[in-house]
């Protein structure tokens, strides 16, 4: 008896140890839980290898006829067929993490219905991944001489899912109806770009159900009326926020029905089911072109990014999500499915903002002090896996005006000097608060790092306060991580988001003000894409940027990715993260 | 009995309306925004739209007033509208809840036919190896968390023996995608409801009314099964009432992990989401299935033992 009670005792402690060891080990894979473990310490990290070249995107938006003044956008340069064994099934399994809660256009912030989004709910134009302005359900435009009225003539092929023609008076009532209060988002969603629109304020605020600035000239003549010029309008009409539906369908299914099975413009239809979560993406009946290759994609709810990756690694998901938060081991150089990684084009920058506004960050010597004491390359490369690239400045080196810099430099020295002029006194330990608020867990060890370096190198103290997901940060807090993203090929966006003293970016984060500065930005995006003066200007006023350093650069966003089977051909994606090839991209057998 | 189910149901709405303005109260007053909470982390929030949508959703108004609010479009069938889709909640809770109370009741029944017999039996073979098997196996699966063994069962079932595809999405209780998020769900409480039974036919083996038949000459099986069994599970149903209200809405790992559009998940979401409407209408859901199983369980005693009676 004795014996067998020991065996017992043995067996159950040694399954606990299991079973704790096993818990303990995926954890490590766990991305939604933060770190447990105190960050590395800084100094012996290994210097990166050079970054990934990244190509270029200057935006090609083409030259007016000289007689007419007409600017005739290029139809699609299809890529190159496949010609191999293909699979009799083309249906492409793309699981998704969550369910969405929205499918319009207008509204889609996330990156799951926006890989479709263009080919289901078709802008005006379109711009490939090389920056060149396609055709959509227009094919050309005309600006008049202040740059102010745009009049777009669509194609008169163009139809909608349920065969009726695309006319301006569609374009118009699609774009009205996602400014309407009810159907806008915190965010801003399409109002971003429409904001631009004369009238749409009045709409977005409530006070008018129509915008002066569109005006249906006839069936196909659409004319836009802009507050002030923007040459990045003819890209930003190409955006998916900026997508056309059939607003009298949607107006007709109230409570968001039209959703379910919206009426859209392309070469595919969506159908999605709210409850169950699940997305499928079929050929439209009515459509214009040559039909696409994938008769189906069925975006599954999959909560579970083990269960994600275990699809993929059976051969039942053809595409999921592959960034560093949600599989970061696939980034491992050694992973089985490194290579099958497909990195999206970006051009945003992830970084700390210091609140300019409060004490100590209203002093730069502080701004400058804790900007030079931290090691930043090695630590985006001890927490960001060795793909990530290094924020040196703001401007992303995809984006013509990017200038090669080497970040604000790590000088302990210096930083010490910096301390010393502040106007908080010389020891750091003795500045009022400094508090930031972090959530994703990859930032919070980034933040744990810079944590151990302020206080080693400075003896500044930072507090850091761990945010669960949805929870805001506390009342305190003066230094912020944030991120933002360029939705076109142009410095334009960021710069305006971080620079300017009005924007939404700035009021949430470094809250500083300098009218030089949003004079020079504003002066900058009205001129012609791809002008040298403008490039200039881009640069000057990310310089004023870095000297002021309200912001503390991490990462340029280039860490959003696919996993991508190699079954699947054409796969490609724009700065919209877009799936910019669908209608030519197609299943070959589906074998390794 | 009539009476006293009566005067349950009727002492459950106090209850209900208590859950309903705790729940409330902590949804207006605890930390998060609906409005400020995005799936992407590049959107900031605009003070301009997000102020105009509170007033849209009436999110602006003072406390008593949304509540009143609220309380009085729930008496009249109106479950509110999402915040984070515009849509109504009433639709999603239909859709989910059959689809939680079907996997609940076939784990539930998975735990009946599994967890009774075998508590029998390792009573029976007290301190013998099989008692030991059959707790040591309960003990591992109950020690493995759900978010564990699950990915686990499938890296074996489908990446190693290749036997299977991953069971993805709800295609009904009797498919057999169902199969492997019943068994997960039944694989936890399993420890609970062998060691209930193990413990309670250990009691009633003692009894003398178990000897008596054994020296009457009755079969170990008959007596297990006629005496043994039914006096000892008593304290097994209780727990299998506590157990089944959880199965119900608690099995958000599972549903995450397959796939399945069940209650669990709907609730683990609009928490996210601080979507206050739908947080609101899963709360009293669950109060209203606790509130429920646990006067099933009372109502059952008297099936069980005779000598209970209701006042």
């Amino acid at each position: 008896m004795k014996h067998y009670r020991s065996t017992f005792i043995l067996s159950v402690v040694a399954a606990l140890a299991i079973s704790l060891a096993i818990a303990c080990g995926t954890d490590e894979e766990d991305t939604d839980e933060p770190a447990a473990a105190p960050p590395p310490a800084p100094a012996p990290v290994p210097p990166p290898p050079p970054p990934a070249a990244v190509p270029t995107a200057v935006p090609n938006i083409p030259e007016p006829e000289p007689e007419t003044g007409i600017v005739e956008v290029a139809d699609w340069a299809p890529p190159a067929t496949f010609t191999g064994a293909m699979e009799s099934d083309q249906t492409l399994v793309f699981p998704i993490q969550s369910k969405r809660s929205a499918i319009a256009p207008n509204v889609e912030g996330s990156y799951i219905v926006r890989t479709v989004d263009k080919w289901v709910f078709m802008p005006l134009f379109q711009f490939d991944p090389e920056g060149n302005l396609r055709q959509g359900v227009a094919d050309s435009y005309k600006v008049s001489d202040d740059g102010l009225t745009y009049t777009v003539y669509l194609k008169d092929e163009a139809i909608f899912h349920d065969g009726s023609p695309v006319t301006a008076a569609d374009v118009k009532a699609a774009w009205e109806f996602g400014a309407f209060p009810e159907n806008q988002v915190s965010w801003g969603g399409s109002l971003l770009h429409l904001n631009k629109v004369v009238g749409i304020d009045a709409i977005s605020e409530g006070e008018a159900t129509e915008a002066p600035g569109l005006v249906a000239l006839d069936e196909k003549t659409l004319e836009i009326t802009l507050k002030d010029p923007s040459p990045t309008w003819p890209l930003e009409m190409g955006l998916w926020l900026l997508g056309i539906f059939d607003a009298d369908h949607a107006k007709a299914n109230p409570e968001k029905k039209w959703q379910e099975s919206p009426i859209g413009v392309g070469p595919y239809q969506l159908r999605w089911e709210p409850e169950s979560g699940l997305i499928e993406v079929t050929p439209a009946a009515n459509w214009w072109g040559d039909p696409p290759v994938i008769q189906k994609i069925t975006m599954p709810f999959v909560g579970d990014l083990q269960t994600q990756m275990i699809m993929y690694e059976n051969g039942e998901a053809d595409v999921i999500f592959g960034d560093l938060v949600r599989q970061p081991a696939a980034h491992d150089p050694d992973h089985k499915f490194n290579d099958d990684l497909q990195r999206v084009k970006g051009s945003g920058i992830w970084y700390f903002a210091y609140d300019t506004t409060k004490p100590p960050f209203d002093d730069i010597n502080v701004r400058k002090a804790l900007s030079h004491a931290v090691q930043m390359e090695a630590a985006v490369h001890a927490v960001f896996a060795p793909t990530a690239t290094w924020g040196t400045g703001i401007i992303h080196p995809a984006l013509a005006s990017h200038t090669p810099r080497d970040g604000y430099g790590f000088d302990v020295a210096k930083a010490k000097e910096f301390a010393a002029q502040s106007k908080y006194g010389p020891d750091p330990a003795s500045w009022p608060t400094m508090h930031v608020a972090l959530s994703r867990p990859q930032y919070v060890r980034l933040g744990e790092i810079l944590q151990e370096q302020w206080k080693e190198n400075l003896g500044a103290n930072v507090t850091i306060t761990k945010l669960e997901s949805g929870q805001q940060p506390p009342e305190d807090v003066n230094l912020f991580r944030q991120s933002i993203g360029g939705r076109v090929a142009d410095a334009g966006g960021v710069l305006t988001d971080l620079g300017h003293s009005e924007s939404t970016v700035v009021s949430r984060g470094s809250k500083h003000s300098d009218s030089a500065l949003d004079a020079l930005v504003e002066e900058a995006s009205q001129l012609p894409i791809g002008d040298p003066e403008k490039i200039a200007k881009y640069q000057e006023a990310e310089k004023i940027i870095i000297d002021s350093y309200w912001i503390l650069p991490i990462i340029f966003s280039t860490d959003r990715a696919y996993l991508v089977q190699p079954w699947v051909k054409n796969f490609v994606t724009t700065f919209g993260d877009d799936w910019n090839h669908l209608p030519w991209m197609a299943i070959a057998e589906r074998k390794r | 009995m009539f009476v006293y189910t009566l005067r349950r149901l009727i002492l459950a709405i106090p209850v209900l309306f208590a859950v309903l303005f705790i729940t409330f109260t902590l949804g207006f007053y605890g930390p998060g925004d609906p409005l400020e909470i995005f799936y992407n982390e590049e959107l900031v929030s605009d003070p301009e739209i997000t102020q105009r949508l509170r007033e849209l959703h009436g999110l602006d108004r003072p406390f008593w007033e949304q509540f009143v609010d609220y309380f009085t479009g729930l008496l009249e069938g109106d479950w509110g509208d999402s915040i984070s889709s515009g849509r109504p909640v009433w639709p999603s809770f239909a859709a989910s809840m059959p689809i939680s109370a079907q996997l609940g009741l076939a784990a539930a029944v998975v735990l009946v036919v599994l967890g009774i017999p075998l508590g029998a039996l390792a009573a029976v073979k007290q301190n013998t190896w099989v008692d030991y098997l059959i707790v040591f196996v309960s003990i591992v699966v109950r020690s493995v968390p759900v978010f564990v063994l699950g990915p686990m069962l499938l890296i074996v079932l489908v990446l190693w023996l290749s036997i299977m595809n991953v069971p993805i999405g709800w295609k009904g209780i009797f498919h057999t995608n169902a199969i492997l998020p019943v068994l997960l769900m039944a694989a936890g409480p399993l420890l609970v409801v062998v060691r209930q039974t193990r413990v309670g036919v250990i009691e009633v083996l003692s009894e003398n009314y178990i000897r008596t038949a054994r020296a009457k000459g009755m079969r170990e099986r008959f007596v297990v099964w006629r005496h043994v069994l039914k006096n000892a599970l008593t304290p097994v149903f209780t727990t299998m009432g506590l157990i089944m209200s959880g199965l119900v809405t608690g099995a958000f790992f599972v549903e995450l992990i397959f796939g399945i559009p069940g209650f669990a998940g709907l609730g683990i979401e609009a928490f996210q989401a601080r979507d206050y409407p739908v947080i609101l209408g899963v709360t009293i859901i669950g109060a209203a299935i606790i509130i429920i199983s646990n006067l099933l369980v009372d109502l059952g005693y008297g099936l069980l033992d005779p000598r209970i009676r209701y006042e």
